[in-house]
């Protein structure tokens, strides 16, 4: 292979690297997310927050947005690396499910705690590590508020 | 010239496609610059792709009489890696090399360039203690092949088994890797520049520790990071030859991408059957998708 093969090699995968960020990115714009009125499933918009151990860094909190994205309603992100808090906005009937959440968090290469959901309700991991982890006081504090 | 291209109008494609892809959403997670392998890895589905510039200065004093002196490489060296599971990701990575040598005995110059040896490997994490939000530990096993590419003088010219282990710690704002490679190799190159070229086996060891310089405490606002990186990098081969570098580095990660810059110099050298490094600057840039 000579070299300017290997360069025009380079500069397609490149490309593509683009068209396939640019086709992955986060659905803000959900057609289901509450800023719609008119979409009545908008009503049924609720939360979660996902306490996450291991994210240690900026491109973590990629890795585990990419992957929770990926589920159905789940129409927000938003990663607190400090505290190791993940907010999931969902709208729409068909929300993911505590253990798809979980599987995401395991997936992306991070061990999930818990989900506590904006009614209260709260799922403890099954996870070795979730239940020999503690949170941390002030987090827990930072929740029921 | 390589082929038809220029070098220095090589080196703007690529330092355009790097320039360029730092415009796009799309980075290996808190993985030292010039180390061969970490502990970390893309999510299943998922991929990092990887490309460092390496300008590496050497100089050979062993070998014949006539290929003696002075080697400059710019390196070109692509690295993608894939998440397939869980715990187990693959990694394939391709060197390209345009080399200007200064001939001791005859006093000239000549240019070559060329592609150094493929390696795939995969990547199986066998330990994963996430023990609070950010602090985690984690192990991995690592094996593979090197695979000749039959460029001389750039490959090693042989089929080469590859096994090793990673090892990632985070505490909060300090990060430690550490890695061992064996290279069992089964050929090689007879008038070898680079260490793993020659008929020994090659035993690569690095250490990196990583402190997060900004910011303080990670929030909901923060979209990158900067690392104050350094590293030490060894290769141990059987032949006796044996090189310790020290690598001091700076590193940004942004939640899609990555920016590195490091230099690697020499700490303590012996070689007697390769080129010995005089030093090497490394600029790279990673991203995910």
């Amino acid at each position: 292979m000579r070299i300017h093969h290997y360069c025009l090699l380079v500069v397609a995968s490149v490309v593509l690297v683009n068209g396939g960020c640019q086709t992955s990115g986060v659905p803000n714009n959900h057609p289901d997310t509450p800023a719609n009125p008119e979409n009545s499933a908008a009503k049924s918009a609720a939360s979660a927050v996902i306490w996450v151990k291991g994210m240690s860094c900026p491109l973590c909190a990629n890795n585990i947005s990419l992957k929770l994205n990926a589920l159905p309603g789940v129409s927000d992100i938003k990663v607190d690396l400090g505290d190791g808090r993940v907010l999931v906005e969902t709208s729409g009937l068909n929300r993911p499910t505590d253990a798809q959440l979980m599987d995401a968090v395991r997936e992306a290469g991070f061990t999930p705690d818990r989900i506590e959901w904006t009614n209260g309700r709260t799922t403890e991991s099954t996870d070795g590590a979730g239940r020999t982890g503690s949170p941390d006081i002030s987090m827990q504090r930072e929740v029921n508020e | 010239m390589i082929g038809s291209i220029p070098i220095r109008q090589y080196a703007m494609i690529v330092a355009w496609i790097m320039g360029g892809s730092l415009g796009v959403p799309s980075a290996d997670a808190q993985e030292p610059i010039n180390a061969t392998n970490s502990a970390t890895a893309p999510a299943p589905g998922h991929f990092i792709l990887k490309e460092q510039v390496r300008y590496n200065r050497l100089k050979l004093d062993t070998g014949s009489p006539s290929r003696r002196g002075d080697i400059e490489d710019i390196e070109f060296l692509t690295t993608l890696n894939a998440g397939v599971t869980q715990n187990l990701s693959l990694s394939f990575r391709l060197p390209v090399f345009l080399r200007d040598r200064d001939l001791d005995r005859s006093g000239r110059s000549d240019r070559d360039e060329g592609i150094g040896d493929f390696t795939a490997m995969a990547k199986w994490r066998v330990v994963q203690k996430d023990t609070s939000a950010l602090d985690t530990f984690r192990l991995s096993l690592v094996g593979g092949l090197d695979v000749r590419t039959g460029d001389t003088p750039f490959t090693g010219d042989s089929y080469d088994p590859l096994l090793g282990v990673a090892a990632t710690g985070i505490r909060g704002r300090h990060g430690v890797n550490a890695a061992l490679l064996w290279k069992f190799t089964t050929g090689g190159n007879d008038e070898p520049i680079y260490p793993g070229e020659s008929t020994a086996d090659l035993f690569r060891y690095d250490a990196a520790y990583l402190y997060r310089l900004h910011p303080a405490r990670y929030s909901t606002d923060t979209h990158g990071a900067f690392y104050a990186v350094i590293e030490v990098n060894g290769t141990y081969e059987t032949n006796g030859d044996h090189e310790l570098f020290i690598a001091p580095g700076l590193m940004y990660e942004a939640a899609k991408w990555t920016a590195e810059l490091s230099v690697q110099a020499p700490a303590w050298e012996r070689i007697d059957h390769r080129a010995e490094y005089e030093f090497a600057i490394v600029a790279g840039l990673r991203f995910s998708f």
